[in-house]
């Protein structure tokens, strides 16, 4: 019988607290490696919002400010694009294809973005995902409205239904474009993107509820029946911003280039890719915050782990005393301890991959529903490999201050075994 | 000639710079001398033992076992010299609770080589050495050793706790009041199954009480005082 047989011996008649103590240490690597799981979907859920598209074209402003409300709908231009620019860059040469994005209005507090057909065809989210039709398809009439998925599950909308929209933004405004209601007939598959909290109209759409509308307010006596307006030009005058796909990537920074100087009016053309990392560097803040939270858990657990194996080494300092009289010499009382501490924080981090494992599997659907997470249920990165070896280590560690302590015990007592 | 088993010369101790708890100026042990050690509580006897264990050393003057200083040798030496020649049977008989009593008889042998030799020079293997010193302890129903000591009557873990101070038979064998726990009965056959047993492997055997009715079986008794140590015959 080894000292291995006798510490696993010794163990097993400690089963209870051992539990406990694993217990400990499992949540603490659960919420750990949960919590830098979380941070790293973050990111790149983050950086999946948008993908394919070369330019976003917006009129002159910061390029964190355009990426805001064109592809996260937060904010608001200060200014529109004139819809002639827009067409005159569509139809360059290099241009692969458009997607005009008109916001402005909303929906019981969801955004409604007026785009063209295009938009279901070319845009890509994640890496290089279309998006796909849970239920229906795109608009085809003038009002017809495709719903993304967020906005049909909290809003209980079925294809078919009849919808609202409301001038500007907020639940409870005045201005409702209620004399031309839409009707559903698309709703989207959930993409963990802006999309599944907007409703998404055409162009023409956006400018027939506003035919009757001046300044943002409705013209007294000048009504247009949904009627009327389906006989008038709907040609936008203008649009928020507009994404671009290139025919080639090479020509990116010339077109951007010459975007910035186009001469009618002020224009800015931003990469995608740059942006959302500028933006995700603001952001940082918020994800040092978490990797500071996660440390900090580790922390307690750590100290958690040191406080029980302490707590026990009291309790055992009699058996220690005991092995000690019968010739165990320190070195094995050390490594029966600090191999002790080694099983409990491999034990424990092992319990505790397994509950994330187990919770993230139960949790996904949630995640991606009401956060817009989509946690993979993958194999542990290579940084989650070492925050789980930094664990393990530490915990090796920890069980040295008791092995120590139990050689310095065994000298104090000695021949006489009292305790 | 062998040295003797123990050797005392002018040996004093004291913990932490106190009045000296121990002093005594010359004293002997020959190897398979069975002593008894008496002395009221207080009077030093734990403290003679620690130093004869070799867990400390002493003050002033000379300890030698088996003709070795204790002062000579480093700590992890004298852990070396404790677990290859001594063997020590407990007031509170210090099994592990969570081993069956085989397995603490066969604990020594785990932790000294030189004891599992011994065995081995004179026993197929070290379990049938602890099965036969089993037996000799009248502990010789096999289904008791697969048994967890704490399922085990006082007297039979007193048993269980001699069977393994001797197992590997130690040169030495230091008892601290072992049958304090005891019944008079009981207590008059384990000492007659140890010191049997002592006789039959040739041990040295230091045995301490403060029940000065004991003192007859042995060969010489120890008297320690509380105030003045002193050395009888």
């Amino acid at each position: 019988m080894a000292m291995l047989s006798l510490a696993l011996k010794s163990l097993k008649n400690r089963a209870g607290s051992a539990a406990l103590t694993v217990l400990t240490i499992a949540i603490s690597v659960m919420l750990l490696i949960g919590v830098e799981q979380v941070r790293t979907e973050a990111r790149t859920s983050f950086a999946n919002t948008l993908s394919g598209t070369d330019l976003i074209v917006g009129a002159r402003t910061g390029q964190t400010q355009l990426l805001l409300y064109s592809v996260f709908h937060i904010g608001n231009a200060s200014n529109n694009v004139g819809w002639d620019s827009y067409r005159t860059i569509a139809a360059h040469p290099q241009v692969d294809w458009t997607i005009p994005l008109l916001l402005g209005d909303s929906h019981r507090g969801f955004r409604v973005l007026g785009t063209s057909g295009d938009f279901f065809r070319h845009y890509r989210y994640a890496r290089d995902r279309a998006l796909a039709f849970s239920a229906g398809q795109p608009f085809d009439d003038l009002f017809e409205v495709v719903l993304g998925a967020q906005v049909a599950r909290e809003l209980g909308y079925q294809l078919g239904q009849e919808v609202v929209i409301a001038h500007g933004m907020g639940d409870t405004s005045f201005s409702k474009h209620d004399d031309k209601p839409f009707r559903v007939v698309g709703i989207l598959a959930p993409t963990a993107t802006p999309i599944d909290r907007t409703l998404m109209v055409s162009p023409q759409a956006i400018q027939a509820i506003h035919l009757d509308w001046q300044a943002g307010v409705k013209l007294p006596g000048q009504t247009v029946s949904a009627e009327e307006a389906r006989e008038q030009d709907l040609t936008p005058t203008e649009l928020t911003a507009f994404m671009v796909g290139l025919k080639s990537r090479m020509s990116t920074f010339a077109l951007q280039r010459s975007i910035n100087n186009y001469r009618k009016e002020p224009l800015q053309a931003i990469l995608p890719g740059v942006a959302l990392a500028e933006l995700w560097s603001l952001m940082g803040v918020a994800e040092q915050a978490l990797l500071v939270i996660s440390v900090a858990v580790v922390f307690s657990g750590l100290t958690g782990l040191l406080t029980v194996l302490l707590g026990s080494l009291n309790e055992r300092r009699r058996e220690i005393a005991i092995l000690r009289s019968l010739g165990a010499r320190p070195w094995q009382l050390l490594s029966l301890l600090t191999f002790e501490a080694a099983l409990l924080t491999l034990l424990g981090s092992v319990l505790g991959m397994a509950l994330l494992y187990l919770g993230i599997a139960l949790s996904q659907p949630l995640f991606a529903q009401w956060l817009g997470l989509q946690l993979e249920l993958s194999l542990p990165s290579a940084r989650q490999w070492i925050f789980l070896a930094l664990v393990q280590a530490a915990g090796i560690l920890t069980g040295l201050i008791p092995g120590w302590r139990a050689y310095r015990y065994s000298l104090a007592d000695g021949m006489t075994i009292r305790i | 000639m062998q040295s003797p088993a123990i050797e005392i010369d002018r040996l004093g101790f004291a913990w932490h710079q106190g009045r000296d708890v121990l002093d005594i100026a010359e004293f002997t042990v020959q190897r398979g001398e069975r002593l008894f050690v008496q002395g009221r509580s207080g009077s030093g006897k734990s403290t003679l033992l620690s130093l004869m264990g070799g867990i400390v050393l002493p003050t002033r003057g000379q300890i030698r076992l088996l003709g070795q200083s204790m002062q000579e040798l480093g700590a992890a030496a004298r852990d070396r010299f404790r677990a290859d020649h001594l063997g020590v049977i407990f007031q509170l008989f210090n099994l592990l609770p969570y081993l069956s009593v085989l397995e603490n008889v066969l604990l020594p042998c785990h932790f000294s080589s030189v004891r599992r030799q011994r065995v081995l020079a004179r026993a197929p293997s070290i379990e049938d050495e602890a099965m036969r010193l089993l037996q000799r302890l009248q502990l010789a129903e096999p289904e008791l050793w697969g048994r967890r000591v704490s399922q085990l009557s006082i007297g039979q873990q007193q048993r269980v706790a001699a069977a393994r101070a001797l197992m590997g038979a130690p040169e030495i064998i230091l008892a601290d009041e072992p049958t304090s726990a005891l019944d008079a009965h009981s207590r008059d056959a384990f000492l007659g199954l140890l010191l049997q047993e002592c006789a039959g492997l040739g041990t040295t055997l230091l045995f301490v009480s403060h029940d000065a009715a004991l003192a007859s079986r042995f060969d010489r008794t120890l008297v320690l005082d509380a105030l003045r140590p002193l050395e009888a015959v």
